[in-house]
């Protein structure tokens, strides 16, 4: 089912970010949102995610289904090594080597038992996208995923990305227009006054 | 720059031990009358003395059993009041008058007021049930409260189950305040449960001993009693640290 974002209008103290605002994500397609910084993006991404209540508006086609996100910040429990915060969000059954597999396909064989907090920020942010990846999930939400990542590791992780979300609806969002390309996602532009 | 301290060798250690008995000996030479500070010899014959009459153990397992069971209730009560206050905002509020009651009163005035309701059977329970339950809810509501907002988006986005909320987010956020607490927490149950034996004087404890020693001014004894205290706290102390570190460990 596609989502539908209805006349969505959000205000943080008195100041709209979200201005009666019409979108359509379409299911089991990856949808790239662009737009200058301040226009709502993040704020879009958190209403759909459940985490800011629109003040008017409606979100239709999200009641039964399963999220994972990409957050702007990592959110990773910086205590645990790259195999536990994975584990968490893992379905029952899934074994350590499943796990250790899918850390390999992204480099990350060597950091697998090292705590987040001794990851460089670009491994931390490998570990945020492939949580987003291994999570049961209907409909993935990504801020940004690819930022501060080198060329030949964004190639690496949108391809692996592309792979990953087969069927899932996606919204990614990015200021780098090459990545949407890259991932043959419809581009929609966010304005500030939409 | 910060200032270092040079590295002593080991035996330094018992050489200050000795130097505060040479002390403690000199002390008790110069002051007069005698009774007033026993030498170190007197309270080690006393503590031989002691050692071998079954009244020293018994109020030494008394007053130990006494005193943990109200430290045990009151990390329990406080425990779950916490987490209680941290779910509603009303059970905060309504807990919070108890609570700075609690913290604020002198130990004493809860001691006379528990013999005049209860008796002084298990006075100890109770006294250092009270002054370690504020320290412990505090402490670990202050925990709670510190947990990562994000995180906690973050477990709800990801439909984290209630068991891994806590293991992985609140439990490490909690901990250290938890360990604080208990720290704190353990010195307290023992100061408030001993002051309160020595007024409500129970059969066989500890308070009961020390107050004997201080009518027929048995100074030798009352030292042994004293480090008998100390002791004793500092192996619960220890105890206690040693199973929350291992427990910490094995939770992160």
């Amino acid at each position: 089912m596609n989502i539908h974002i209805n006349q969505l209008t959000k205000k943080f103290d008195g100041q709209t970010v979200l201005d009666h605002l019409d979108l359509i994500l379409e299911k089991g397609k990856i949808t790239c949102l662009t737009g200058p910084s301040g226009c709502g993006k993040t704020t879009l991404l958190h209403c759909i995610l459940g985490l800011h209540k629109p003040d008017s508006g409606s979100i239709e086609g999200i009641e039964k289904t399963k999220f994972a996100a990409v957050f702007q910040e990592n959110r990773l429990c910086s205590h645990l090594d790259a195999v536990s915060n994975l584990r968490m969000v893992c379905q029952k059954g899934t074994t350590t080597d499943q796990i250790e597999k899918e850390l390999e396909r992204i480099g990350m064989t060597d950091y697998k038992d090292k705590p987040v907090s001794a990851l460089s920020g670009g491994m931390k942010r490998r570990v945020a996208i492939l949580r987003a990846l291994l999570a049961e999930s209907d409909c993935i939400m990504m801020d940004e995923p690819f930022k501060g990542l080198d060329d030949a590791l964004k190639e690496q992780l949108i391809s692996y990305v592309v792979k990953k979300t087969e069927g899932k609806t996606v919204l990614i969002i990015t200021h780098d227009i090459s990545e949407a390309k890259k991932l043959n996602a419809k581009i929609l532009t966010l304005s500030s006054f939409q | 720059m910060k200032r270092r301290y040079k590295q002593l060798p080991p035996y330094v250690k018992g050489l200050v031990i000795l130097f505060w008995l040479l002390v403690w000996q000199l002390l008790s030479y110069a002051v007069k009358p005698d009774f007033l500070v026993a030498s170190p010899l007197q309270v080690a014959i006393s503590f031989g003395h002691l050692c071998l009459t079954q009244d020293f153990w018994l109020a030494i397992g008394y007053s130990f059993y006494k005193i943990s069971l109200g430290f045990f209730i009151a990390l329990i009560v406080g425990c779950l009041l916490a987490v209680f206050s941290y779910r509603s905002a009303l059970i905060k509020e309504l807990l919070m008058p108890i609570i700075k009651l609690f913290k604020s009163t002198p130990v004493v005035s809860f001691i006379i007021l528990a013999i005049l309701w209860f008796g002084s059977g298990y006075l100890a329970t109770l006294v250092s049930f009270l002054m370690v339950l504020p320290v412990i809810y505090l402490n670990v509501l202050q925990g709670l409260d510190s947990t990562d907002e994000k995180m906690l988006e973050m477990a709800y986005v990801f439909r984290l189950s209630l068991m891994k909320r806590i293991k992985y987010l609140y439990i490490p956020a909690v901990m250290p305040y938890f360990v604080t607490a208990c720290s704190l927490g353990l010195g307290f149950s023992w100061k408030s449960g001993i002051a309160a034996e020595v007024i409500g004087q129970p059969t066989h404890s500890i308070g009961s001993e020390l107050y004997v020693t201080k009518l027929y001014f048995m100074t030798p004894e009352l030292f042994v009693w004293t480090a008998v205290i100390i002791l004793v706290s500092s192996f619960f102390e220890k105890l206690i640290m040693f199973f929350l570190h291992a427990l910490a460990r094995k939770l992160s």
